[in-house]
């Protein structure tokens, strides 16, 4: 059994606790506008192409075999003909050129996030599943989470709550700490804003909250998109009528995945090119605040 | 006058400095020594440089304002014109003794006798122990310590503080008796030393140690709090960076087997000094309390002078295995980077030399016709050897010099064991008389070999046409720079294949460097691998080399991996570089780490931050050094993004290498320091 990883990133200091591994699964159900990965969206592998580092030696061009790329009057990317055969990563010796996604076993993921097991054991950290959403490759996800856990590893599980909550039910023995993305209240403004209402979100919450499950809000916040007094009181709401109250992260917008959907051929959703002001930022954690019962803090 | 104001008004006068600093002034001018030399022209050479000795340190004179806590600031000495200079420098070329070339200082002086006898009880062991030239030369040297202590005194006094002077006067021969008198004495030794004898970068070395005894005591009786304390210790330190150009280095460190009070007050000084110097390294062991290491990760967070963190078990043990008695194994400094002398016993040369690994790779590559890679690598080390061999011979070079003709009297009596076995340091009177030398490019030589290995010896390259790519930096063939760059795993990723390849080359090394020992007292030659800005230095005057640096690019610093390889993070280079053994590295092994300001922006990332380096120390590293990227740092490295390779983005749930960004959103980047998530 494989599952499509699109990156392993070491030395994650925002994906929970401590020192941590987090593994990227690509694919997602929703599209949210402001997806700062937006190549984890597709379940498919796709190819990048970084236009700063490209030299223009044109042997890409020479070994693809569906002639996508071309450089006579300037670097075009045709990806219609594309089957991702990776030809072209291959040749590209300027690292212009990348395929993303990756196929692994849990076996093999598990091997890569161990080798840095003395630095969990240090700092309290682990693993973290993440994505694109993880619970799309639920029997991946789920063998890796059994796995990381017989090897005594803290997991944490970074999920948009879009999936079956039966698969949350199977996945509550392994998983030590749920990072539960919290968008909008409104269920039309959530479809608005990421392609899907909220209600099976908001009844997995409850799942989770209900059972006993550790979960740590995440809240993505983009100026004049959900970020409205309203929006916030609804976030607060949805807080503080859970059962036990789990402490609530703000993650303001940031542009970085603008460059991310260029790279891959796409135009990002949201053309917004500023970080979210500070004093912005600072709106938003006072009024939580003023609101939540639970803590409330900046990742 | 409150501690704020007293220290902003000198960091502004010391920032505000026009013209050189008095270490350069003093040790460039020439007239005081030319005099003192003509007016004992009859005297053994040794004794004339002792009078040279003596003439500075009573020339100094000092300057005290109200708002300095202890006097020590010299003023410059009296200019030369450039005739007199010319004169000097005649005189001197036909009269060449006081002068002669290698690293000097570099060094902790031997303090815990002076504190505890003062100088009348240092003039009685001198009567007791020693006889003949030497002696009369430490008499000669002392006598003009002495007398600086008094100039200091007059200048106190006539500053309208009576207390400093009366200290001065006590200090003149008296052991101190407080706290006060104890940090007094050691700058007035190390400034005495480094001008009288000009010998560089004479360090205050383990204050907590030295000075721990009177601060209990005063603390019992009520003469000093805390915060004097700490006040005090930051008035050194800015009477350091008044004295010292920039560009140096000056060590304190602190921790190891001795934890106290004071291990903490000499890194809280640094906030109140606020100024370059001294670095201020930690010991850690597995005793080391945590507050103190979490205390030196809040000095880094403040963009403060950077706490180091050198792994004192493993010193320690190699200090054994050098001779050091287990005793005195726990008490040495970094003199004054990286490489490791004993305090108080040392005539230990660092960095002497350094040694371009890559330079030499180069040479070999030239010359090879060799059938094989194991051919090539013997080839190589060969030429390393030959490389040695000649470092070893100019060192003894330069130890044949220093014995006709430069003695440093001060810095003698102030050395174990000059006094005891009758003998000037230069003449071999230190217990310690090692040399350590300084293995610069170890990265770029092990990433060079492992390409080389395969597009030479496992592909259809041939070496001449390697040799000519690194020599005209791959023009025409930007292709192939970007393969050996990009294509090949790199020391810092975790390949264990690479990085099994540095063991055997550092085995080598340190093979190689024990199989020598020194002229005429068979002390050793050490290796070390650590920099300074060599990396640099070396880097500009070298080709491209096969790893895929360009021409003139830097080499990577210390041990660790080159410039653009931590692509990994720091959990992946702190697994490459702790593969292999640094405990034979006495002369220096630095790995340093860079990261945006937010990953220490709160406590629980600095315990992020600890976590790491403590895996790293108790891995096997020798010493690390957290670089944060400021402001000021980052606006000049908009012109090299490709040195800000290393710099990780860390935003929850999302994921990029820094260097994959646009230069516009890289830029961006590196100014930004709110909670971006950078």
């Amino acid at each position: 059994m494989t599952g499509c990883v699109f990156a392993i990133q070491k030395f994650s200091t925002r994906d929970g606790p401590g020192i941590r591994t987090t593994v990227f699964l690509k694919g997602c159900p929703l599209r949210c506008l402001w997806c700062h990965n937006p190549e984890s969206q597709s379940p498919e592998c796709e190819i990048a192409f970084l236009a700063a580092r490209c030299i223009g030696c044109g042997a890409c061009a020479a070994a693809c075999p569906a002639g996508c790329h071309d450089l006579a009057g300037g670097r075009r990317f045709d990806r219609s003909g594309c089957t991702r055969c990776g030809r072209c990563v291959e040749a590209c010796c300027a690292g212009a050129l990348e395929k993303i996604g990756k196929f692994l076993s849990p076996e093999e993921v598990l091997r890569e996030v161990l080798l840095d097991r003395r630095f969990y054991e240090r700092s309290g950290g682990g693993m973290t599943v993440s994505g694109g959403e993880p619970m799309a490759q639920f029997p991946f996800t789920l063998a890796l989470c059994k796995a990381a856990k017989a090897e005594h590893l803290h997991v944490a599980l970074d999920t948009s709550g879009e999936a079956p909550r039966e698969q949350y039910e199977a996945m509550l023995p392994f998983v030590d700490l749920f990072l539960y993305d919290l968008k909008a209240a409104d269920p039309v403004k959530h479809r608005t804003l990421t392609g899907r209402d909220n209600a099976r979100i908001l009844e997995n919450l409850r799942f989770l909250d209900r059972n006993g499950a550790a979960v740590l809000l995440r809240c993505p916040l983009v100026p004049g998109l959900n970020d409205s007094e309203d929006d916030l009181a609804g976030i607060a709401g949805i807080a503080n009528g859970l059962a036990r109250p789990h402490d609530l992260t703000v993650h303001p917008y940031h542009p970085l995945g603008v460059e991310k959907s260029l790279r891959i051929g796409r135009r990002p959703a949201l053309e917004m090119r500023e970080f979210a002001a500070p004093e912005t930022v600072d709106r938003w954690l006072a009024f939580l605040r003023s609101r939540c019962r639970c803590g409330v803090a900046l990742n | 006058m409150d501690i704020k104001t007293r220290f902003d008004i000198q960091r502004k006068r010391i920032l505000g400095r026009v013209g050189m600093n008095p270490r350069i002034l003093w040790r460039d001018h020439r007239a005081i020594r030319r005099r003192a030399a003509e007016e004992h022209e009859d005297l053994p050479w040794e004794l004339r440089v002792a009078h040279m000795n003596r003439a500075l340190l009573t020339a100094l004179r000092f300057q005290l304002a109200p708002e300095e806590l202890m006097i020590g600031r010299v003023c410059p000495p009296p200019p030369e014109s450039p005739e007199e200079q010319a004169e000097c420098e005649a005189y001197f070329k036909e009269h060449p003794w006081g002068f002669a070339p290698g690293q000097t200082g570099h060094a902790a002086p031997e303090m815990d006798e002076l504190l505890a006898v003062g100088i009348a009880g240092i003039r009685r062991k001198i009567e007791s122990r020693c006889s003949g030239v030497f002696a009369e030369s430490c008499r000669i040297a002392l006598d003009g310590f002495s007398r600086m202590i008094a100039a200091a005194a007059s200048a106190a006094r006539e500053a309208g503080n009576p207390e400093i002077a009366e200290r001065c006067e006590r200090l003149t021969e008296q052991p101190p008796a407080s706290f006060r008198d104890a940090l007094q004495l050691i700058w007035f030794l190390c400034l005495g030393i480094e001008v009288g004898d000009g010998a560089g970068l004479i360090v205050p070395g383990r204050l907590d140690r030295r000075l721990i005894g009177f601060y209990l005591n005063d603390l019992a009786s009520g003469r000093i709090t805390r915060e004097d304390a700490r006040s005090l210790l930051a008035q050194y330190y800015l009477l350091l960076n008044d004295f010292c150009e920039n560009g140096l280095a000056y060590s304190v460190m602190v921790g190891g087997d001795t934890v106290n009070e004071l291990s903490y007050l000499a890194l809280e000084a640094l906030r109140y000094s606020r100024l370059t110097y001294p670095s201020v390294g930690i010991c850690v062991n597995r005793t080391t309390p945590h507050d103190l290491k979490a205390l030196a990760l809040d000095i880094i967070a403040e963009g403060l002078p950077n706490p180091a963190f050198f792994n004192d078990e493993l010193i320690r043990q190699e200090l054994c295995r050098q001779e050091i008695p287990a005793a005195e194994a726990g008490d040495y400094i970094n003199s004054a980077c990286v490489e490791i002398t004993p305090c108080g016993a040392s005539n230990v040369y660092v960095a002497s030399p350094y040694f371009n690994l890559c330079g030499t790779l180069l040479e070999a590559m030239r010359g090879s016709h060799a059938a094989s890679f194991a051919e090539f690598r013997a080839e190589f080390l060969a030429a390393l050897d030959r490389k040695i061999a000649d470092g070893v011979r100019r060192q003894n070079q330069f130890r044949e010099l220093r014995r006709s003709r430069m003695r440093r009297p001060l810095q003698s009596i102030f050395t174990r064991d000059c006094l005891e076995r009758n003998r000037d340091i230069e003449e071999g009177g230190a217990r310690c008389n090692w040399i350590e030398c300084s293995f610069v490019g170890l990265a770029n030589l092990v990433d060079s070999l492992y390409v080389i290995e395969r597009e030479v010896f496992n592909g259809g390259l041939s070496m001449e046409e390697l040799t000519r790519l690194c020599e005209t930096d791959f023009a025409g063939h930007e292709t192939l720079l970007l393969k050996f760059r990009n294509r090949y795993p790199k020391y810092g990723m975790g390949d264990p294949e690479l990085d099994a390849t540095v063991q055997p080359l550092i085995d080598h090394f340190c093979a190689e460097c024990a199989k020598y020992r020194m002229e005429p007292d068979g002390s050793r030659f050490l290796p070390g691998a650590f920099c300074w800005i060599m990396h640099q230095r070396l880097g500009a005057e070298t080709c491209a080399t096969p790893d895929g640096r360009r021409a003139g690019f830097p080499f990577a610093d210390g041990a660790g991996p080159a410039q653009g390889r931590e692509e990994f993070g720091p959990t992946t280079a702190v697994r490459s570089v702790c593969s292999w053994n640094h405990s034979s590295l006495l002369g220096g092994s630095a790995f340093n780490m860079k990261f945006g300001k937010t990953l220490l922006s709160t406590p629980e990332a600095r315990e992020k931050l600890l976590a790491l380096i403590d895996v790293f120390l108790e891995g096997g590293g020798f010493e690390t050094q957290i670089n944060v990227a400021d402001n000021e740092t980052l606006k000049k490295a908009q012109k090299h993004p490709e040195e800000y390779a290393d710099l990780i983005v860390r935003i929850g749930g999302y994921t990029d290498y820094f260097v994959k960004l646009s230069p516009g959103m890289q830029q961006e980047l590196l100014l930004r320091t709110e909670y971006s998530g950078f």
